[in-house]
């Protein structure tokens, strides 16, 4: 046996393994994109459609008339783009806080990773039941206290309150991942700079900003991946409403499911969301390519 | 050689900018920290009765 197909031996187990857990269903979920099958209705036998499914949601039948698949694919993509850009200025912004050498700062990164431990449906509910309740909650004591009328967040901004929760949620990831590209800056670096004369500013958006561009980009990738498929969240809080205002795509692939009974359009969502995903992401990666590239 | 360098109280004067600039980081973040991680403080206070 030659040393090669000796070391694929020892993977060749996890690789299936890997494959079976991960593959299978993605390949189902497609097959089952191609068929009609209504769970409401049993009458009607499953069979192959070919891409009905697709075109069900793609189709523009009275122009004018959009139908709302669009505009749920672009609240996923504007509830992830939000979220991910409000978690990279303000995680940077915070991991340079964080950085400074403090008395007891671990305690304080400890406390600022809090939200990132905690369950997407708990938090949802906490900040449901604590903060935006209009009668009890937080935000309407204080708005009540200004001599102002609270409005219904969850009802009337939706998407403010859904990007506000995956923000608070997902921030100290950016956090962990941008603090760790600042502590690997080398001290010399640090000490050039001071001897330089060089300026808050300075240090930190024209030296810092770009030694830690990559790890941004890292942190992007796997934000993307973890946020695009947030449903917990949404379910808890909004519940996809007002009507579809706040749905996302991993949701309308659970409403058509478990409220539609229909597995053929769930899985055409589902693929659809893959797809979009693996875009993003593959845009993503090949900047980051391109940059190290670029770098060597 | 320049003498201000040598000039009596600066090397405190420092020291004390150093110490305020420190303590004024130390309440920064804390205050950040706690404020963002309130909600699960919260939760904890009213021991889930929420």
């Amino acid at each position: 046996m030659t040393k090669k197909k000796h070391d694929m031996a020892f993977v060749l187990p996890a690789m299936v393994v890997v494959a079976i857990m991960t593959q299978v269903p993605f390949i189902l979920t497609i097959i089952y994109s191609t068929l009609r099958w209504n769970l409401a209705r049993p009458d009607l036998p499953i069979r192959f459609i070919g891409f009905d499914n697709y075109l069900y949601f793609l189709r523009v039948p009275r122009f004018p008339e959009i139908p709302e698949f669009y505009a749920i694919v672009w609240q996923t993509i504007f509830i992830t783009g939000a979220t991910l850009l409000l978690c990279v200025i303000t995680g940077f912004m915070v991991s340079i806080l964080l950085d400074n050498p403090v008395p007891g700062v671990n305690i304080a990164r400890t406390l600022m990773l809090g939200p990132f431990f905690v369950m997407s449906t708990a938090s949802g509910v906490i900040w449901k039941a604590t903060i935006f309740n209009t009668t009890f909650g937080w935000y309407g004591v204080l708005v009540k206290s200004l001599g102002l009328t609270p409005i219904d967040l969850l009802s009337y901004r939706p998407l403010f309150v859904i990007i506000l929760l995956f923000w608070w949620q997902w921030m100290p990831f950016f956090v962990l991942v941008i603090l760790a590209g600042l502590q690997g800056i080398p001290v010399d670096l640090s000490d050039a700079m001071r001897i330089d004369g060089t300026n808050w500013l300075q240090s930190t958006f024209l030296v810092k900003l770009p030694l830690i561009t990559n790890h941004m980009r890292v942190a992007v990738m796997l934000g993307l991946v973890f946020v695009v498929k947030e449903f917990g969240l949404i379910l808890v809080t909004t519940a996809g409403g007002p009507g579809t205002r706040s749905y996302t795509l991993p949701y309308a692939v659970y409403m058509q499911v478990f409220n539609a009974s229909n597995v053929g359009r769930a899985g055409a969502l589902a693929t659809f969301t893959v797809i979009l995903t693996l875009l993003a992401v593959n845009l993503l990666y090949r900047s980051l390519r391109r940059r190290r590239a670029a770098e060597a | 050689m320049s003498r201000t360098h040598t000039r009596p109280g600066w090397g405190r004067s420092a020291r004390f900018r150093k110490t305020v600039r420190i303590a004024a980081l130390s309440i920064l973040i804390y205050a950040m920290a706690i404020i963002y991680v309130s909600p699960i403080l919260y939760m904890f206070i009213s021991r889930g009765q929420i």
